[in-house]
C-alpha cells in the first residue's frame, strides 16, 4: 500500500482524487509517485481515467477543501443527545427535497455527498417488503469529527448557498456535557468551535416517558453548553417526535432554562416524521434550516451612519466617519 | 472552439432509447422532407452505426440493444432551411457505459473527449422505467398490513434515479470544467423524457411539469444550475408504438419517417423530428 503522494493533504489520490493541486488526471500532478507504480497492464489502464474530487460519501475534513475553496458554507450543527432523532431529522429532510420541497424561497441545486443523504433517506423510503426502520445508532468510534453532508442551495435569484450538516453520534454530547475537555467530547467541541448556527434535538418520547428526568437534565445541560460563546450565532429548539405529546411543564422547564440564557436569535420547531395537521411536523423541517439561513444573512454589522456635506452636490459631497 | 460546430452529446442509460431515437431521425433528415435536411453531398460515407437499426425499422420491428464494448461516432453534415450548415455529431454507445460513469466514479479517455467537444448536451430520462420513491414524505408510515403485503427479503441500499442523474450531471460538468456558481449557458441541456407513449398521458402535457412531478430533484437541479435560455425538456416518442421482435405491417407500409413525434415545451405534437435538433442547439 503506501501513500503515492507526497504530500501530507492527499492522503488516498488513487480513490479520492488529486487533493493538492486539483489535477483531474493523476499522473500529470508533480507530487503523485509513479515511480511506485507497477508497470503491469492494469495500472496502465487505471492511468487513463480522470477522476471527481469527490466520493459522494459524508465528507470528513479534508473534503471541505474542495468546498470552501469556493465559498463560505453555512455549517449547521444538528446536536443532541443520542436516540432524539437527529439522522431521522437529516433523511427526512433530503427526502422533503426529493419530493420537490423548498427551503423557504431556496432549492436543491445539487450536493457533493448524494451518497451519504441517500443512504439514511433509504430507511424512510418504503422497500419493495414495505419496511421503514429508523437509521440505526449513529456509531460513535474513536472519530473526532462528525460526517459532513452537504447541499447546495440557490434562492429565486439565482444565488447559491452551501449547507453542510453535521451528523455526530449522540454520545459525543453526552461526554462533552460532563466534561468538555474528555477524549471522547472532541468531536462536539468541533461542532461547538465550528458551527453557524445549532439546532438542538429535545426527544418528545424521551420527555414523556419514564426516564424524563434523566432527557431534561440531559437537554439542559447539553443547552448550557451549547450557549456558552454562542454570540448571535441562531439557535433552534426542535421538538423531536412531535407526535407524541409531553406535559406543559416539561416544556416549560426546558424553554425557561434557555430564556435564561443569552441567546441572540431563539426558535422553537415541531417537528416529527408524522406530517401532523396540514404537514405542519414536515413544513417544521423545512423552516427550521430556512430559519437559520435567514438569521444568519441578518447577521452582518450595521452600516456605519457617515456624515455629509451637501450630499446633492455630487462635488461637494464629502463624506467624513469621525468629522 | 468553432461556434459552426454544434456537437452534440446523447446521454442515456441503457434502454433509454437513444438507438431508435437516433434511427428516426436519420431516417428524416436523410428523406430531406423536414425542416433540417442531410447535406446531399456529404451523406456519411458509413452509416454502420444505423444499419441495425434503420433496416429492422424497415422491417417494422425494434432495433437490438448496442453492444456494451461499441463505440463508434457518426459525423451528419445537416442543413436547416435557408442553408445554413450544422455539424451534428452522434456518438453511439452501449447505455452501460452512463451507468459505469457513475457507479464507478470516474471517467475514461473516450467520455473525457466526447464530454470536452460538446456543445450540447441531450439527457435522455426513460421516465416508465423508474421507480416511484415511496417514503414517509409522500405515503407516510406503512400499516403492519402493508409490510405483511410487501413480506420479502429487504432489499439493499439503492440509489435513487434522481441522485444518479444529479451525480452524473455533477460528473460531467466537473470534467468539463464548468462552475456551478453562475447560471451555465453552454452546454445547452435538454432533457428528453423519451417513450412519451407508453407513459398514457393527457393530451397537451408540458414535459416539464411532467418532470417535476416525477424527479423533482433533477428538475430543480437543471432549472437551478441551467440558464433558462439554455435548458429546455421535451418528451420524444421514436416510433410511435411499442415494437416488438414481430413485424408491423402498417410500419412497413407507412414507413418508418412517418411515425414518431416529440412534445415541444409548451405540450405540443410534433410530427417532424428534425425540429428537435434546434432545440438540442440552442436555436
Amino acid at each position: 500500500m503506501g501513500n503515492k503522494c507526497s504530500q501530507e493533504g492527499c492522503p488516498d489520490p488513487d480513490n479520492i482524487g488529486c487533493n493538492v493541486e486539483g489535477h483531474i488526471k493523476l499522473s500529470d500532478c508533480k507530487y503523485y509517485n509513479k515511480e511506485e507504480t507497477p508497470e503491469d497492464e492494469e495500472q496502465q489502464v487505471e492511468a487513463d481515467y480522470y477522476r471527481i474530487p469527490w466520493t459522494g460519501n459524508a465528507f470528513g475534513l479534508m473534503d471541505l477543501n474542495y468546498l470552501t475553496a469556493s465559498s463560505k458554507p453555512i455549517v449547521i450543527g444538528v446536536s443532541g443527545v443520542a436516540s432524539a432523532g437527529k439522522t431521522t431529522f437529516l433523511a427526512s429532510l433530503y427526502c422533503l427535497l426529493r419530493q420537490g420541497r423548498k427551503i423557504g424561497d431556496y432549492s436543491f441545486s445539487g450536493s457533493l455527498t448524494l451518497i451519504g443523504w441517500e443512504n439514511i433517506a433509504w430507511y424512510l423510503s418504503w422497500k419493495e417488503n414495505g419496511d421503514i426502520q429508523f437509521p440505526p445508532h449513529t456509531t460513535s468510534n474513536s472519530g473526532r469529527m462528525p460526517g459532513l453532508l452537504h447541499l447546495a442551495l440557490k434562492n429565486s435569484q439565482g444565488e447559491k448557498i452551501d449547507l453542510i450538516f453535521t451528523d455526530a453520534p449522540g454520545e459525543w454530547f453526552d461526554h462533552w456535557r460532563n466534561n468538555v475537555n474528555s477524549e471522547n467530547a472532541k468531536g462536539a467541541k468541533w461542532i461547538h468551535n465550528n458551527c453557524n448556527a445549532f439546532l438542538l434535538f429535545a426527544d418528545c418520547e424521551m420527555l414523556s416517558a419514564e426516564k424524563r428526568g434523566a432527557a431534561k437534565l440531559q437537554i439542559n445541560s447539553v443547552a448550557d453548553r451549547i450557549t456558552e460563546n454562542i454570540e448571535n450565532r441562531p439557535f433552534g429548539l426542535v421538538w423531536s417526535k412531535s407526535d407524541v405529546t409531553i406535559a406543559d411543564n416539561t416544556r416549560q422547564q426546558i424553554l425557561s432554562n434557555l430564556k435564561l440564557s443569552p441567546l441572540v436569535h431563539f426558535k422553537e420547531f415541531e417537528t416529527s416524521i408524522q406530517d401532523g395537521e396540514d404537514g405542519v411536523f414536515h413544513q417544521n423541517i423545512c423552516d427550521s434550516i430556512y430559519w437559520c439561513i435567514e438569521k444568519l444573512q441578518k447577521n452582518i454589522n450595521k452600516q456605519p451612519k457617515i456624515k455629509s456635506f451637501k450630499p446633492k452636490d455630487m462635488f461637494l459631497s464629502k463624506r467624513v466617519i469621525n468629522g | 472552439m468553432d461556434n459552426s460546430v454544434d456537437n452534440v452529446l446523447i446521454v442515456g442509460g441503457p434502454n433509454a432509447g437513444k438507438t431508435h431515437f437516433g434511427g428516426q431521425l436519420y431516417g428524416r433528415l436523410n428523406s430531406r422532407q423536414f425542416e433540417f435536411k442531410i447535406n446531399p453531398d456529404n451523406r456519411p460515407s458509413d452509416l454502420t452505426i444505423f444499419e441495425d437499426v434503420l433496416n429492422k425499422l424497415s422491417e417494422g420491428k425494434r432495433a437490438g440493444h448496442t453492444e456494451a464494448s461499441a463505440n463508434r461516432s457518426i459525423e451528419l453534415k445537416i442543413d436547416d432551411k435557408n442553408g445554413n450548415e450544422i455539424i451534428f455529431s452522434f456518438p453511439d454507445y452501449a447505455g452501460e457505459q452512463v451507468k459505469m460513469i457513475v457507479d464507478n466514479r470516474k471517467i475514461n479517455r473516450l467520455w473525457k473527449d466526447y464530454i470536452d467537444k460538446s456543445s450540447s448536451w441531450v439527457l435522455f430520462v426513460r421516465l416508465d422505467e423508474i421507480d416511484v420513491i415511496e417514503d414517509i414524505i409522500n405515503r407516510g408510515i406503512p400499516s403492519p398490513e402493508e409490510i405483511q403485503k410487501r413480506n420479502t427479503k429487504a432489499p439493499p441500499v439503492k440509489m435513487s434515479d434522481d441522485a444518479h442523474f444529479i451525480e452524473l450531471l455533477q460528473t460531467l460538468l466537473y470534467i468539463k470544467g464548468i462552475s456551478p456558481l453562475n447560471k451555465i449557458s453552454k452546454p445547452n441541456l435538454t432533457i428528453v423524457l423519451s417513450c412519451w407513449d407508453v407513459l398514457s398521458l393527457e393530451e397537451g402535457k408540458i414535459p416539464s411539469d411532467l418532470l417535476f412531478e416525477r424527479l423533482p430533484l433533477l428538475f430543480n437541479f437543471s432549472k437551478n444550475n441551467w440558464d433558462e435560455k439554455s435548458l429546455s425538456i421535451l418528451g420524444v416518442s421514436s416510433t410511435e408504438k411499442s415494437l416488438t421482435d414481430d413485424a408491423d405491417e402498417e410500419y412497413i407500409d407507412r414507413t418508418p419517417i412517418d411515425f414518431g413525434y416529440f412534445i415541444d415545451a409548451s405540450g405540443k405534437k410534433e410530427k417532424d423530428l428534425t425540429l428537435s435538433i434546434g432545440t438540442f442547439i440552442g436555436r
